[in-house]
């Protein structure tokens, strides 16, 4: 699956422009970084992404494989606060993932199909969490929310993650830890876009990377290709 | 040097010693207008000692029927807040910008305003004509005013819960029940339980003059003790009224210790 975003426009209640003529593409299986500074429009490009903000010209179109568009693209997003609910359990979190395929009545009322139960428990296991599935989120460290968030985009079948400034807050041991967790997922199948400001990072954990500056991207390519010090000067 | 314009601080609260000066210049011009100034509302306060006198010792014989009147007013305002409870939540949750346009919310918000203004009291009356003399009437009272007043502080509560957790369910479109549900409703629910505590004490102190106009419990006496100038007998409902508000306050508070957190 790839989202692609095709010359997007964006711009709140004022009429500067914070998303100017985006081009960018983002893959399952793939990790992209996204670079730039405070106020670049790294966020607002995400809720584009996410279709939380609509473009005011150009579009956002998901295709699989073979270049079809999908209606009903599997997309997770992850913001910058996280998105965990504090008072729910890391359970009844990872659950609101299988809420769309699960019987709504029941879902409601807290009850959900035993395989989805049986099948968050395997994903909270394959993350690390199998042992605080019962403790509430807001009791969870910085990092446990970070896999808890990515467990529920599993959960949801997303093949492509959206994750807004997803290490910023993290130590660096700890962003370490949750960067290997989506190499992993990566080789699972599962795309991210993370937006960071840290170049650092590209290198080892990045596959594609672009820079953001002033709501263009001014430069854009494969990680590997692109030498930090080209990133730093672009940002 | 060049010449900066400096961009204007955020606006403060005006709680400056000028606006503190209007402020008690505009009371005392009050108390003035209503006659507090007056020498013979002073040379009334004399009464005073001479009242309280009258009230003491607190006469023991209805202490029996005040603590059974008394029982029946928390019973009132128990029943009048959990009907309040299992109304405002969902009226609170279609009052909710963050999750209804404006074309639901504003005719609702509207709606409790409305309600609110009424006091309970009055409510109380409305109900006594409706369904008769008794505490039933109370508990209907209690709980159309604790409606609108419970449904605004919940409807502001969950207008302030996370945007981004709301966002990452729509990015998921679990749908407007489920992002109730596993979202604004757990967020929100130290608030919820925090409020409703509130709110039944409050209606345990409202309950007790809801018997003035006939609604049933401790008020019936309270009306009665003074009308027959009893003084004696109304400080005795008034020590029965402190001791029961008082033991709520702290099973309550021992409530908020075990649920919310610091």
């Amino acid at each position: 699956m790839q989202l692609r975003l095709e010359d997007v426009w964006f711009s709140y209640r004022n009429p500067v422009d914070v998303l100017r003529g985006v081009n960018i593409a983002f893959s399952s299986g793939e990790v992209t970084m996204v670079l730039g500074r405070s106020g670049s429009g790294k966020t607002t490009l995400l809720k584009v992404a996410a279709g939380l903000l609509k473009p005011k010209r150009g579009r956002v179109v998901a295709v699989d494989d073979s270049g079809v568009e999908l209606s009903d693209p599997r997309i997770g997003y992850i913001p910058q606060g996280i998105g965990v609910v504090g008072n729910m359990t890391v359970l009844e979190n990872v659950l609101l993932g299988a809420f769309d395929r699960s019987p709504k009545a029941w879902a409601l009322l807290g009850r959900f199909p035993r395989e989805e139960v049986e099948r968050a428990e395997e994903v909270l296991e394959l993350l690390g969490l199998g042992d605080v599935v019962w403790k509430r989120a807001r009791e969870l460290s910085g990092g446990q929310k970070q896999r808890v968030a990515i467990a529920r985009s599993l959960m949801h079948g997303s093949e492509l993650v959206l994750a807004d400034e997803f290490v910023s807050q993290l130590d660096p041991l700890t962003t370490i830890e949750v960067l290997e967790l989506v190499r992993k997922l990566r080789s699972r199948g599962v795309g991210f876009a993370i937006t960071t400001h840290d170049v650092h990072l590209v290198p080892r954990y990045a596959d594609r990377v672009a820079v953001l500056r002033e709501g263009r991207v001014v430069l854009e390519g494969e990680a590997g290709s692109i030498a930090p010090e080209d990133l730093v000067r672009a940002l | 040097m060049r010449a900066r314009t400096l961009p204007r601080p955020p606006q403060r609260p005006p709680f400056g010693l000028l606006t503190q000066l209007l402020l008690a210049l505009i009371t005392l011009a009050l108390l003035f207008r209503f006659g507090a100034f007056d020498p013979s509302v002073i040379s009334r306060l004399g009464n005073l000692p001479a009242f309280v006198a009258e009230m003491l010792p607190p006469d023991p014989r209805p202490m029996p029927t005040l603590v059974l009147s008394m029982l029946e007013t928390v019973m009132i305002a128990f029943a009048g807040t959990t009907i309040a409870v299992a109304f405002s939540v969902p009226l609170a949750l279609l009052s909710t910008r963050s999750l209804f346009g404006p074309q639901v919310t504003v005719p609702l918000r509207f709606l409790l305003s409305a309600i609110r203004t009424v006091p309970a009291i009055i409510w109380a009356l409305i109900f006594v004509v409706t369904v008769g003399f008794g505490p039933l009437a109370g508990v209907l009272g209690t709980a159309m005013y604790s409606t609108g007043y419970l449904s605004k502080l919940l409807y502001e509560a969950f207008d302030a819960v996370d945007r981004e957790v709301l966002e990452v369910a729509r990015v998921m479109r679990v749908g407007k029940l489920a992002e109730m549900r596993y979202v604004v409703i757990p967020e929100a629910a130290n608030y919820i339980l925090s409020q409703s505590l509130f709110m039944f004490e409050y209606n345990v102190r409202a309950s007790a003059i809801l018997g003035l106009v006939g609604a049933g419990g401790i008020g019936f006496y309270i009306l009665s003790y003074i009308q027959d100038l009893d003084y004696r007998s109304l400080s005795t409902a008034l020590l029965v009224l402190l001791a029961f508000v008082l033991g709520i306050d702290f099973v309550s508070s021992r409530v908020r210790r075990k649920f919310l957190p610091d």
